[in-house]
């Protein structure tokens, strides 16, 4: 069991009194992301198994209508079953800042591959600070 | 569930006429406080706090219940202390009233024999026993959809609690405690200032304040949780998520934690112990002495039962010099980048290591 990392939030620059988790949805979780959907702009969601195609439908077309953003969070593509208007992964991450006992993880670079449809069809590659020294998200250009 | 201890104090349930009863109440908190940061009071006469932690310190939950015990005598030997533990504040209050200590696999077993009365609700309380449902027991043994289309969600919610499988019961906390408290220490010590979930904020919060309580009808009060900054010292003490509408939510770092793991902070942070494993090269086992020393080079890592992966690069240890209890303790933290990539957080205690978070 895991609790997302609400200190690492904050570092991020979230506002923690902006955002409600609902960690175990448990078998109600359509219902659960559909009653979000009604009350927040935007609505992440991690997939722990393989989505049904009309939960998935019901579900953009929901989001849609509200316009609401809806992120879809899954260890492997094939999870989600609808094209996504972007699709983001990442891979090749790793921390810089630790060694051999000195320092600590301070940074993280990653490369970014963003694809989709309408005007995100090519596909744009980049690495990037995920987060950077200063706690942002920048662009590696080294 | 998180397992609370529950501090209860019988004859401080009212204000008092010159809010005499509060004052001590005030006090009571204020030294469960000093033994654990993130005592919550919950209504007058009333405050837990997760055992999870100091019972790992002080070696059980007995110790904890006796530290309590001691510190609260001190404070005021003539009021009346009641300390239970068990998950969940519903069971947790009613474990503080007999003064026991209840395991998870006990709690169903526990709150069987409780009459209807104590989820106070006084409808089910007079339609149950008519019944022939007298205990919990015996109203948990009906069915969850049953009890939804007869006596709606807030029974069904009670028919949760009841089975134990939700901790939280609506009523259970007074919103007007933690305001309440801070009258009386106001002048002395301004806290910084707290916006509620709500807090005039405008149109957006309010939508989605009303999605989550929709939420916490239907699937329970813990469903929808809310991130509290304390700003303590690990990723699982500085931040934790608490039932949406159970506190205002404060985001404060003035506090000065020594020992604070440096930023940024893992995004994933484990509930549950998962135990490590860390040898160097020769294959034997990295400890950390008590000067706070690792006693050799990490060089590979299991996690929980996992095979074994390369440490790459490492940084720590970082011991933690806590005077909590005053009982001597030997606590450090180390991260690890290993291959394939991954960056774990672990903490070394009592000659063990367990893996606490995340860098994901």
């Amino acid at each position: 069991m895991a609790d997302p990392g609400v200190a690492g939030m904050v570092g991020l620059g979230i506002d923690l009194r902006r955002v409600v988790f609902v960690p175990t949805p448990g078998t109600a979780w359509p219902s659960v992301v559909g009653e979000l959907i009604d009350g927040a702009d935007m609505v992440l969601v991690r997939c722990e198994q393989q989505i049904a195609h009309p939960i998935a439908r019901n579900l953009v077309a929901k989001a849609r209508d509200r316009q609401v953003t809806l992120v879809i969070v899954t260890s492997t593509p094939e999870q989600w079953p609808l094209p996504s208007d972007v699709e983001l992964s990442i891979s090749g991450a790793t921390w810089s800042g630790a060694d051999g006992g000195y320092g600590h993880f301070v940074s993280r670079r990653a490369t970014v591959s963003a694809s989709g449809r309408r005007g995100a069809v090519r596909e744009h590659v980049a690495a990037l600070w995920l987060p950077s020294s200063d706690g942002d998200v920048a662009v590696a250009t080294r | 569930m998180d397992r609370l201890v529950a501090v209860g104090c019988p004859d401080l349930t009212d204000e008092g006429a010159r809010g005499e009863q509060l004052r001590t109440f005030a006090k009571v908190v204020e030294a469960v406080g000093e033994l654990c940061p993130w005592v919550e009071p919950i209504r007058l006469g009333l405050a837990v706090f997760p055992v999870r932690g100091p019972s790992r310190l002080l070696g059980g939950d007995d110790a904890v219940v006796s530290a309590v015990a001691n510190a609260l005598a001190q404070v005021d030997p003539s009021v009346v202390i009641e300390i239970g533990v068990a998950p969940g504040l519903f069971a947790a209050q009613l474990a503080a009233r007999r003064g026991l200590l209840i395991s998870a696999e006990a709690l169903p077993e526990f709150l069987a024999p409780w009459p209807i009365s104590v989820l106070a609700r006084p409808e089910l309380a007079s339609v149950l026993p008519r019944l022939g449902l007298r205990t919990l027991g015996q109203f948990a043994e009906l069915h969850h959809r049953e009890v939804f289309s007869r006596f709606g969600a807030d029974a069904a919610m009670c028919l949760q609690v009841a089975k134990g499988e939700v901790g939280e019961l609506s009523g259970l906390r007074d919103p007007s405690i933690g305001r309440r408290l801070r009258s009386l220490t106001a002048s002395a010590s301004p806290l910084p200032s707290q916006t509620t979930f709500l807090g005039g904020m405008g149109l957006a919060d309010e939508r989605l304040a009303v999605a989550a309580r929709r939420l916490q009808a239907q699937l329970g009060p813990e469903s929808v949780m809310v991130g509290y900054d304390h700003g303590g010292r690990s990723p699982l003490d500085q931040a934790s998520l608490v039932p949406f509408g159970s506190r205002p939510v404060v985001t404060s770092h003035e506090a000065p934690w020594p020992g604070r793991l440096p930023s940024p902070s893992p995004m994933t942070v484990f509930t549950d112990a998962r135990a490590a494993q860390v040898f160097d090269g020769e294959g034997d086992q990295v400890l950390i002495d008590d000067a706070g020393l690792l006693s050799a080079e990490p060089a590979r890592c299991t996690v929980n039962g996992g095979s074994e992966r390369r440490v790459i690069n490492w940084a720590g240890p970082w011991p933690l010099l806590e005077a909590w209890w005053e009982a001597p303790r030997h606590r450090a933290r180390l991260q690890l980048l290993l291959t394939p990539a991954t960056a774990i957080l672990l903490v070394f205690e009592a000659g063990s290591w367990w893996l606490e978070a995340v860098y994901d």
